[in-house]
């Protein structure tokens, strides 16, 4: 019968306070949404910005563990590295499924001539290169495939200096063994490509009669969960007579930068938490200030403390849990909407922001409503009825 | 009589008052904090991305092809062209000489070093610059002159400065004329360790090096021998040369400008030119290092400028969207707040209609208080939000936020704008509703 009667108390307050109802939801769940988005965003974000800086380039190389053999004016067409059999790519391809690769490519040297030039070839997969490289700015197209043996890219300085454009024709000659390219495209990075002729692994394997070697794979992989050490190592226990050498440029910076930013939006998170809390609580303990008089008048009529307290208790409980919900829920969203604006893609959903939201919005809500309970409800009813 | 009103309601409503200031304080603090941060955080992380090597490569302006595979270079020496390492200075003196932050010079060539070849690279370790001093004046063709000053007389810079990623087992070199670092690959096929001492040969000349150090980097370097440049120089024999320096330079993303500029900076209108050349762009900054340093070619590292670019403009956009969607719901928290103070105060507005107050009267007394809540508030968060800012800073980059001019009084502004937005629709809205059903409360 109690149990009946309060519930109808609690309905009665529904149905008849709509607005304010409505006002004080919608006020808990601007300040959980805003804890939801930061704390989803601080979560996921580290991810994200990890891949995003995978645009500097390859992050390991792997070598073949003798390391390369110095060779310094070594005559054209010479071995200049040692070599590793291509028989690797078909394990590294099998690996990469259980490593957070974002890409890698194959790399076999030869020198070469252009005429009476001497010049750097390159051989790689084309697809593959620009996946690890996503930077390199390209004047005209791309080699079409893997199997393409007539195209060739040329480096935007010697692309200068031989006074070559796009279309042109390109005979390379190594070891007496010449070839026709014609020129795809002008590659220019800033770094020793711009010097290089890059063509596919298989015309750089048959033009310099190296069938099935390489001398480098360039890897580029995410250091998001584990560390980049740990990556380096399991890719040398799965490829055997391989040297896999971390980057340290991109590697420390990366996880230092990436440290950083993690921390900036952990902090901006606590801020919002702090921020949300205090308003949530001034929004509750304003909307139930205004209800003295009720409650005045509650005790005049003869409830105990106990059941004002209970009653007021299970309002803001209410309130606090729709606004969690609803403020949750949009905070999702939001992050969503700004990772996809900004990083494009999503951040994973985690359940702390969830759980964090609802909190904040019961626990909050239900202190800040007692708070001016307990004082109304001490006070003399005659008083507060007077309005004092 | 306004403003007594005013004080007596203040005063009788102390709590009340103190908790919408308190709102509008807290919404204040979290947006100007946010937006401190977000207008600063592109030059701290820029600072941050530096660490992932030199942006900038200077080279001279050779019409010989180049050979360079792994970072080994063929070139003959009758070919080779070289820079003056007596204009790197020159460096810190073009327009944004300031945002140069780093450089190190490179001399390279192949040596013969226990039986096998290795490549010899000397450069500066660590190495203080004096830089040429008074203002600089860069006169432009609309006719403006600016001056640039410099407060550095001196400049810090060498590798240890644009790559601070090396590990080096042993110490840095100190001993400029006698010490060597060797790559640890190279050392490894030595069987070199440090204090050990190699003999270097280049052509007829030969020097004795004690091995100080063996470097780690991961890259090509783990196959070089990295001395003095001094003493790259006279085991060369090319006393004040250099044929390469690597630059660290804190430059802005591209924009629309900096997209027209690329191609022909002198085709651009005088004016679009002058804020091109003035603006921190990587082009603008090699063309200017191109016009201070004879015979030189500035090329952009593009993965580097690239990647940097791509990455700042995603940082500040996720944090200019956090910072909107934290104002927004900070200024309809404040909203809220308001609207229920007024609309707790129906009968105060029902009894001063009784006794004969105009709408305009009401209203006046209601949107005052709302305003002073707005200015209290918004002006005590927008300090607090300062400070916080100035603490994340410090905590995550170790360095304070410096705070923009707007932050202030946008804040400020919006804090009044939402407090007396807030309050204006329930004031309206009581003042129009008829004093005796106010009164009885319904």
């Amino acid at each position: 019968m109690r149990v009946r009667f309060f519930l109808r108390l609690v309905q009665r307050s529904l149905t008849h306070r709509v607005g304010k109802w409505l006002t004080a939801i919608l006020a808990v769940a601007m300040g959980v949404s805003l804890v939801s988005t930061s704390l989803t965003l601080a979560l996921g974000m580290r991810a994200k910005m990890s891949q995003a800086l995978r645009a500097y380039g390859a992050n390991i190389l792997l070598v073949p563990a003798a390391g390369p053999a110095a060779a310094g004016g070594a005559p054209a067409g010479a071995q200049l590295f040692a070599s590793m059999s291509e028989d690797l790519l078909v394990r590294l391809g099998d690996m990469s499924r259980d490593l957070p690769l974002v890409g890698y490519a194959p790399l076999l040297y030869a020198m070469a001539e252009i005429g009476s030039h001497r010049v750097a070839l390159v051989g790689t997969w084309p697809d593959a290169i620009r996946q690890v490289n996503p930077s390199w700015r390209v004047e005209g197209g791309w080699i079409t495939d893997r199997a393409e043996l007539a195209e060739a890219i040329l480096g935007s300085s010697l692309a200068q200096k031989l006074a070559l454009t796009v279309g042109a024709p390109l005979p390379l000659t190594i070891q007496g063994r010449t070839r026709t390219f014609h020129v795809v495209g002008i590659l220019s990075t800033g770094g020793s490509e711009d010097e290089q002729v890059l063509v596919t692994l298989r015309a750089a394997q048959e033009l310099a009669g190296r069938a099935g070697q390489l001398n480098l794979i360039q890897v580029s992989a995410l250091a998001a969960d584990r560390g980049m050490e740990a990556v380096a190592r399991a890719l040398e226990a799965g490829l055997p007579g391989v040297a896999a050498r971390n980057q340290l440029r991109l590697v420390e910076a990366e996880e230092r930068l990436l440290a950083r930013l993690s921390l900036l939006l952990g902090l901006i998170a606590g801020l919002v938490l702090v921020a949300s809390t205090l308003t949530v609580a001034a929004d509750m303990a304003t909307s139930v200030l205004e209800r003295t008089r009720e409650i005045g008048l509650m005790k005049a009529l003869g409830a105990s403390r106990a059941r004002v307290g209970c009653l007021f208790l299970a309002e803001a409980g209410l309130i606090g849990l729709a606004g969690g919900l609803l403020g949750g829920a949009a905070g999702l969203l939001l992050a969503q909407i700004i990772a996809r604006t900004a990083f494009g893609g999503i951040v994973p959903f985690s359940t702390l922001p969830t759980v964090a939201s609802i909190g904040v919005g019961v626990c909050v809500a239900s202190l800040a409503g007692l708070i001016p309970v307990r004082r109304a409800a001490s006070a003399q009813p005659s008083l507060v009825l007077r309005g004092e | 009589m306004l403003p007594r009103l005013l004080w007596k309601s203040v005063r009788g409503r102390k709590s009340r008052i103190a908790l919408a200031s308190a709102a509008v304080a807290v919404a204040a603090a979290l947006a100007s904090a946010l937006l401190s941060v977000a207008l600063d955080i592109s030059e701290k992380v820029a600072k941050e991305l530096r660490a992932f090597g030199a942006n900038i490569v200077v080279v001279p302006k050779q019409d010989a092809l180049e050979v360079e595979i792994g970072g080994l270079r063929y070139a003959t020496a009758a070919q080779a062209t070289y820079l003056a390492e007596s204009d790197l200075p020159k460096l810190k003196t073009i327009f944004w000489g300031y945002n140069i932050v780093g450089f190190a010079p490179f001399l390279s060539a192949p040596v013969e070093v226990g039986g096998t070849q290795a490549l010899l690279v000397g450069t500066w370790l660590d190495r203080e610059v004096l830089l040429p001093q008074g203002p600089r004046k860069f006169t432009f063709s609309t006719g403006n002159v600016r001056e640039v000053k410099s407060e550095e007389t001196r400049f810090r810079t060498g590798l240890k400065a644009i790559a601070p990623w090396w590990k080096v087992e042993g110490r840095w070199v100190e001993d400029a004329p006698a010490e060597a670092m060797i790559g640890s690959a190279l050392a490894s096929r030595l069987g070199a360790v440090p204090g050990d001492r190699v003999s270097l040969r280049a052509d007829r000349t030969t020097r004795a090096f004690r091995i100080a150090g063996i470097v780690r980097t991961g890259g090509p370097e783990e196959d070089q021998i990295f001395v003095d440049l001094a003493a790259a120089q006279a085991l060369l024999r090319l006393p004040g040369k250099v044929d390469r320096v690597q630059v660290s330079a804190l430059v802005k993303p591209d924009d629309a400008l900096a997209i027209r500029g690329k191609r022909n900076p002198q085709g651009l209108p005088p004016e679009e030119y002058e804020r091109w050349y003035c603006s921190p762009y990587i082009d603008a900054v090699l063309y200017q290092i191109e016009e201070a340093i004879p015979g030189a070619k500035a090329k952009a590292v593009r993965q580097v400028a690239e990647a940097e670019g791509a990455f700042l403009g995603r940082l500040t956009l996720t944090m200019l969207l956090v910072t909107a969607v934290a104002m927004a719901a900070a200024g309809l928290g404040v909203m809220a707040t308001m609207t229920t103070t007024v609309l707790e105060r129906r009968e105060e507005i029902g009894l001063m209609k009784a006794i004969g107050a105009g709408p305009g009267q009401i209203a006046r007394q209601f949107l005052l208080e709302a305003g002073l809540c707005g200015l209290v508030g918004g002006a005590a968060g927008a300090g607090a939000g300062l400070a916080l800012a100035r603490l994340i800073g410090t905590r995550v980059f170790q360095a304070p936020i410096v705070p923009s001019p707007v932050t202030v009084p946008l804040v400020l502004g919006l804090a009044l704008l939402v407090a007396l937005l807030g309050a204006v629709l329930p004031t309206r809205r009581a003042a129009r509703l008829d004093p005796v059903v106010t009164l009885r409360g319904g």
